[in-house]
This record gives C-alpha cells, sequence and structure tokens, in this order.
C-alpha cells in the first residue's frame, strides 16, 4: 500500500469567483479522506464536508445553520471571535521566545567505539584523544551556558561517546552544580550514549547525580547490529544489557518505572523500513513507553552512505502509518506507549499547546532554543550546524566559550538569518499549508538538502515527512473513533519527571 | 543552444541573475533583456555533456530555479507590484 | 471535459487563466506548488490571459488531463485563501499586535529589535536594556535581587 498524499483540493470546485462569506477567518485548507480540514491561524481546525466547502467557495453560511454553529465554535466567524483570546492563546504558544537557549549539547568527545552506517556524529577513532573536551573547556562551556537567559537548563552530554570521556562528564556535572547554586536555574543534565562502555561504578555515580539516559536501539538485535558496529562485542546486547539494569536501579529508588526508564531513540534506515511491527513490539519488550521513529538525516557520515541508508519519504511514510496503527492496536489492548511524533504534534492540535520540540517550533530552535559546544570549545547553533561545519560548512560556529560574550553569540548574523529562515510565514508554501499552526522548520536540514537555509519546502523530505505523519494523525481525527481519539488525548499528557531536576541553593 | 525567453512581468530579473549564477558551472549562459522579457540562451558545457546531462533539462532547471526564486521574492515583499517593479521598470 | 482554456500534448500541459480573475500571488502559489513535480513556465497567452505551462519531468508520466485538473484547482484554493486572508487583515494584526505588542502585554511599546541592533553596545546595558534578552543571567537576576525583585 502506498500512501499518496492528499491533493490540496482536488476536484472541488470553488470556481474562478471563488469567495468566502464576509464573516470567515483567514484559513488554511485540504482534503482528508472524503472530507475537507479547515485550521485558522491560532491552531483551531474542523473538518466540513466537500459540499459545505463548496458553499462556502461560493461565498454562502447561512447565519443560524448547523455548519455556522459549528464553525463558530471553533473560532471561524470573525463576529464570533475575541481576539484577545485568540492573542492570549498565541502568545502562550509562542512563550518559548521569551526565555533563549534551554538546551545545551555538550559533545564532550569524537571518540566512539561504534560504527553505525547513519552515524552523523563525525566521529574518531578510539585513539583520536585530541578530540576529547578539556576540563577547562568543559568549565567554560558551562559558565556560557548559565549565563545565557533561560531560566531552565539541559545539558546534554552528546560525542562520539561520552563514556569515553566520562571524566570530564563528571567534571561537567559537579562543576555545574556547583556554579548553579547561585544562578538558581532548574537544571538537568541528560546523556545520549551506545551504552557500551557502562560499568556499574558509571551507572551509581550517573544514577546518584540524576542524569537522564537516553540510547539508540534500532529494532531486534540482527537489525541493530547490522547497523551499530561494536567490535568489541554485541551493540544491541551490550544496550539492552544497561537498559535493563538501569531501569532496575530506578525502580529500585521507588520511582514510577513507567515515568522513570531509559528512554529509547529509533534512526529509520531504509532496512528498518521493512520491520514496522517488529520494531514496535522489540522497544515494547525492553519496557519502552515512548517510540521516536525518527527518519534518517542527512548530516555527517549519513550523507556520504545515501544510497545505503536514504529511501523515498513515501516509503517511509507507509512505514510510519504500519508502525503507529501497530502501537495503536497494543494501547487497545492495554499496553500503555506513544509514538513521540504523534505526541508532538498532537499536543499542539489536541491539548493547544506547544511542547518546544525545537525542530517543530516557528521559529524555529537553531540558537535561539539550543547551542552546541564542540570539543574544542566552540559554539554552535544546532549539533546539526556542527556536524555541517565539520563538513566545511561555517556559516554555523557563532563563537568560541574561551572568548564569546552571550549577547555576541545571540546578535550574530547566522542567528538571524535561521530565525528567518525558520518562520514558517515567510514560506512561500508554508503560508498555504494547511498545517502551517503546527509545524517548523529545519535551516540547517533545508541547506544540507536544498543548498539554502530557506529551502523549498515542496522539496523538502522533512516536509514530507511531517505532512505524512499529521495526514495520518488527522485522517484518526477525521475517522472519531472514540477508543482511538481517546488514545491520541492521553499522547498530549505531559508529566514532569521531577526526579532529575537538580537541586540548587536557589530553589 | 537553447533560448529561454520570461516575460518580465513575470518573472524577476534578480531572479533570472540568481538562477545563471548557479548554473554557470553546467553551462555557457547570455543574459539579455530584450523589450518583453529577458532571454537567457544556454548552451551546455563539454564536462555537463560528457556526464549525460541533457542540455534541455538543464534548461528546465534552471527556469524552475528562477521561477521558484521569482515566487520567493515575491512572498518576501521584495518586489513591488510586479516583478519588475524593483527595477523601476514599466 | 476538458477545459476550453487547457491544451494538452504529450508530456505538455498549458492552462489560460483570465488574468483580472486572479490575484498574481494566487497564480504564482499555485505554479510554486507543481516546481517539485513538473518542470513550470509562466507566460502571457494573449490580451489579459496568462498562462502555466507544465512540463513532465519524468517523460511519459504524465496524466496531463488530471494535472490540468489539479492546477486549475490549486489556482481556486489559493486565490480563495488570499481573497480570505485579505478580508480577514485586520482581525490577523489585531491578534499578532495583542499576542506580540504593546497592546497585548500591557506594558509599554518596545523598541524593534532592528532598533536596538542599530544602537550604540549601551544600548544593551542592564540599565536601559527594555527587553533583557543579551543580558548574562547574573546581571539580570543579580540586579533584580538587589532592588528586592523576585527571579524566576
Amino acid at each position: 500500500m502506498t500512501a499518496a498524499p492528499p491533493q490540496a483540493l482536488a476536484g472541488l470546485d470553488l470556481g474562478p469567483a471563488a469567495k468566502g462569506p464576509v464573516d470567515l477567518v483567514p484559513l488554511r485548507f485540504r482534503q482528508i479522506g472524503g472530507d475537507v480540514l479547515l485550521t485558522n491561524q491560532v491552531g483551531d481546525w474542523v473538518f466540513v464536508t466537500r459540499a459545505e466547502m463548496a458553499e462556502l467557495g461560493r461565498g454562502r453560511l447561512e447565519e443560524g445553520s448547523a455548519l455556522h454553529a459549528r464553525l463558530a465554535a471553533k473560532n471561524f466567524i470573525r463576529s464570533r471571535l475575541d481576539p484577545a483570546d485568540l492573542a492570549a492563546r498565541l502568545r502562550r504558544k509562542k512563550r518559548f521566545l521569551d526565555y533563549g537557549p534551554n538546551l545545551h549539547a555538550m559533545v564532550v568527545t569524537l571518540r566512539c567505539n561504534e560504527t553505525c552506517v547513519y552515524c552523523h556524529a563525525s566521529r574518531a577513532d578510539m585513539d583520536a584523544v585530541h578530540t576529547d573536551m578539556s576540563k577547562e573547556t568543559a568549565e567554560r562551556a558551562v559558565d556560557f551556558a548559565l549565563s545565557t537567559t533561560s531560566p531552565s537548563l539541559t545539558i546534554e552530554f552528546q560525542g562520539g561517546e561520552p563514556l569515553v570521556n566520562f571524566p570530564v562528564v563528571k567534571h561537567i556535572i559537579e562543576y555545574g552544580q556547583s556554579r548553579n547554586r547561585a544562578y538558581g536555574k532548574q537544571l538537568e543534565f541528560t546523556m545520549v550514549t551506545n551504552l557500551s562502555l557502562m560499568d556499574e561504578e558509571k551507572l551509581a555515580y550517573l544514577v546518584d547525580n540524576k542524569v537522564q539516559i537516553c540510547t539508540s536501539i534500532d529494532g531486534p538485535e540482527p537489525l541493530h547490529t547490522k547497523q551499530r558496529v561494536l567490535v568489541s562485542g554485541n551493540s544491541h546486547s551490550a544496550a539492552v544489557r544497561w537498559i535493563e539494569r538501569i531501569n532496575k536501579a530506578y525502580i529500585d529508588l521507588g520511582l514510577d518505572p513507567t515515568l522513570y526508564h531509559v528512554e529509547a531513540l529509533l534512526t529509520t534506515t531504509r532496512e528498518a523500513l521493512s520491520y514496522p511491527r517488529e520494531i514496535v513490539d522489540h522497544y515494547v519488550s525492553l519496557g519502552c513507553r515512548a517510540i521516536f521513529l525518527r527518519p534518517v538525516d542527512p548530516f555527517g557520515f549519513a550523507g556520504k552512505t545515501v544510497r545505503v541508508v536514504e529511501y523515498d519519504r513515501a516509503a517511509y511514510r507507509d512505514f510510519y502509518r504500519t508502525a503507529v496503527d501497530h502501537i495503536l492496536d497494543k494501547n487497545r489492548k492495554g499496553e500503555m506507549v506513544l509514538e513521540r511524533y504523534a505526541s508532538i504534534f498532537l499536543t499542539k492540535i489536541l491539548a493547544d499547546d506547544d511542547p518546544n520540540f525545537l525542530d517543530i517550533r516557528s521559529p524555529g530552535g537553531s540558537a535561539i532554543g539550543q547551542l552546541a559546544y564542540s570539543y574544542d570549545g566552540k559554539i554552535y547553533t544546532s549539533d546539526e550546524g556542527r556536524m555541517l561545519a565539520a563538513a566545511g560548512e561555517e556559516m554555523f560556529l557563532l563563537g568560541d566559550v574561551h572568548t564569546a560574550k552571550y549577547r555576541d553569540v545571540m546578535k550574530h548574523p547566522t542567528v538571524r538569518a535561521l530565525v528567518l529562515a525558520s518562520i514558517r510565514e515567510a514560506q512561500p508554501d508554508c503560508v498555504s499549508c494547511t498545517y502551517a499552526p503546527y509545524c517548523g522548520i529545519q535551516p540547517e536540514h533545508n541547506l544540507r538538502t536544498m543548498g539554502s537555509i530557506f529551502g523549498r519546502m515542496r522539496e523538502s523530505t522533512l516536509c514530507s515527512v511531517h505532512k505524512g505523519i499529521q495526514d495520518y494523525l488527522f485522517e484518526k481525527l477525521r475517522e472519531d473513533d472514540p477508543t482511538t481519539v481517546e488514545i491520541l488525548r492521553r499522547w498530549t499528557t505531559v508529566r514532569e519527571r521531577t526526579h532529575f531536576i537538580q537541586a540548587s541553593a536557589a530553589s | 543552444m537553447i533560448e529561454l525567453r520570461f516575460h518580465h512581468e513575470l518573472y524577476d530579473g534578480f531572479a533570472l541573475d540568481e538562477a545563471a549564477k548557479v548554473y554557470a558551472p553546467y553551462a555557457d549562459l547570455a543574459l539579455e533583456r530584450e523589450p518583453e522579457g529577458y532571454v537567457i540562451r544556454l548552451t551546455a558545457s563539454a564536462e555537463s555533456t560528457k556526464q549525460g546531462i541533457d542540455e534541455r533539462t538543464l534548461s528546465a532547471e534552471l527556469a524552475n530555479f528562477a521561477l521558484g526564486l521569482t515566487i520567493e521574492r515575491q512572498a518576501a515583499g521584495e518586489l513591488g507590484a510586479g516583478p519588475d517593479a524593483i527595477e523601476g521598470t514599466p | 471535459m476538458i477545459d476550453p482554456g487547457t491544451t494538452l500534448a504529450p508530456d505538455r500541459v498549458e492552462v489560460r487563466l483570465e488574468e483580472a480573475a486572479f490575484p498574481r500571488d494566487a497564480v504564482y502559489g499555485a505554479a510554486y506548488t507543481f516546481i517539485d513535480r513538473c518542470y513550470v513556465r509562466l507566460d502571457r497567452a494573449g490580451d489579459g490571459h496568462l498562462a502555466i505551462v507544465l512540463r513532465a519531468k519524468i517523460p511519459g508520466k504524465m496524466n496531463g488531463e488530471a494535472l490540468a485538473a489539479e492546477v486549475r484547482d490549486e489556482v481556486f484554493a489559493q486565490a480563495f485563501r488570499l481573497r480570505l486572508a485579505e478580508d480577514g487583515r485586520e482581525l490577523t494584526a489585531a491578534i499578532v499586535a495583542g499576542a506580540f505588542g504593546a497592546g497585548g502585554s500591557g506594558e509599554p511599546a518596545e523598541p524593534s529589535i532592528d532598533d536596538l541592533l542599530a544602537g550604540p553596545d549601551d544600548a544593551f546595558s542592564a540599565g536601559s536594556d527594555p527587553l533583557g534578552i543579551a543580558q548574562s543571567w547574573e546581571e539580570k537576576y543579580a540586579k533584580k535581587a538587589a532592588k528586592g525583585e523576585q527571579g524566576p
């Protein structure tokens, strides 16, 4: 089955003089199944029939009619609106603009003991010790992160494989905890690791210091080990062993295992496309409550092995639909598991909020939502920007922790350009897209795939993915099966994992 | 050689200039302004031909690029009432 | 039924439109949606008419009649959306101003980012940076603490 994306309005003859009723708000529309989805500027949505849409296109909307009532209830009738209320909703959803970068990715080393077919980390071999971050650079990076304006901060350890440079990981944690006593920020630490170098001593330290652990699982063992090669052993066994061990450690601490567990991420390669159900089943068997069905991205090494891992995004859309249908079936049988992409979009669609996922917001999170610090102290707009810089594209370099001031970094012309490039309403395609209220643009992805940070959304593989996911979700909402809708609503509920928030003297 | 004609009321001169720059590595290009619009005369380079790049495809891709950039500039408000307004031509 | 304003040829579709009937942005917006699938050209087609010409990127893979219908649908849809946007321009401005402008927050009007960046760096000193976006954490909250105000 190939899920062809629905046409904007195939066969719906609005007529050449199409003009809306006088009282209708500005809106965008798209055919979903046999109906037409309307969205307004702040993200309200409603389905109308094709016949109703044709009437609207002829300027006809009778006050007091059922259609008028339905549209008014969803803020599509101008005379029934409270602009102040809509403004307040819009402001709340854009509150991230008040804060500045809250995610600070620290690449503590480029050394890595695994070779992954899609790797986008610009990894180095295990003897490349010159790619380890020094303690002095780490301190400057922490100082810089704390000087930024966000009241909450997540320091994310990345690599290479961050466990390779564990002494500096520890130093960052301890230095950050100490310095934050004066700042009083809401500080958290996370680590993205392949887990193969974990041991009991490291685990005890990370658990004691409340570091959230995130790893990669590419599916059942044959698929995972084929794509993630660990010369010294079995990458899948190592990851699974420590996932189970870490999850047990959380239970031993008395933490709710439905909330506290290792997060695992998938990178959907061409090979993985054949196993949507098997991948979901494998994640559930590991105790994972969230699956993030990420398509392969074009950065770093993945660009060089494109013929091996890349694929038509129509194939990804089929994979996604099959996998999420399977996840929904599991939910109907009592298994609480969600898909992360769906959760992000559904929070915007159903919960009228913005979860601040940096790659799916407008303006995007490059620089103003996140910063990446390379092992040598250079500051980049994002980890993707750092990887592009490693491939020769230096525009994403904003400064150096040894010399830069936050003010100067935020005033960098690249930051301004990326903000402008990631505002949906400035894109010729996005401005008329029905999903504009929910979607986002990633300028680094545009540059890598299309040669400009603005890109051209018709040709964007990321746009294709986002549209495909939202088409799928709105098809489910249109079907309006009560059980399915209830499951999707549950996926919008955010339970704070307060255990991972570091205590500070100011709190 | 392929001759492409772009009406000045529908295509932006700046966009055509940029398209010509982007495709310059693949073809010999001559851009001219005539009373009714712009003309680009394109001849695929020897290197392009050796790589199997078809001259007709090259010209179509250039035209698509120019149209896309024209539309993007229009959307960004960088054009006035029409593509030529910024250049002050009728 | 093929619209009389449509010309079909192998791997080529030409849709003629009355220029006065559609905003130019609607024609552009519609043309833009096809540039990934087709080679698209815009041209004049006689008095008061424009033409959107599509050519197949892959020979033999174009259903001309269906594509022509799609082009017409897209032009109409773009025109409909643009007309609604124009009619609702004041409402949109009110919502955005309420969300991000002085009226929404109840505070005095703030200088634009352009104004701030054009000004001298002194404009960003802690005492005169109305947005406070370029201050270090210590500058911003240490001073507020000294004045007895709460940090976040």
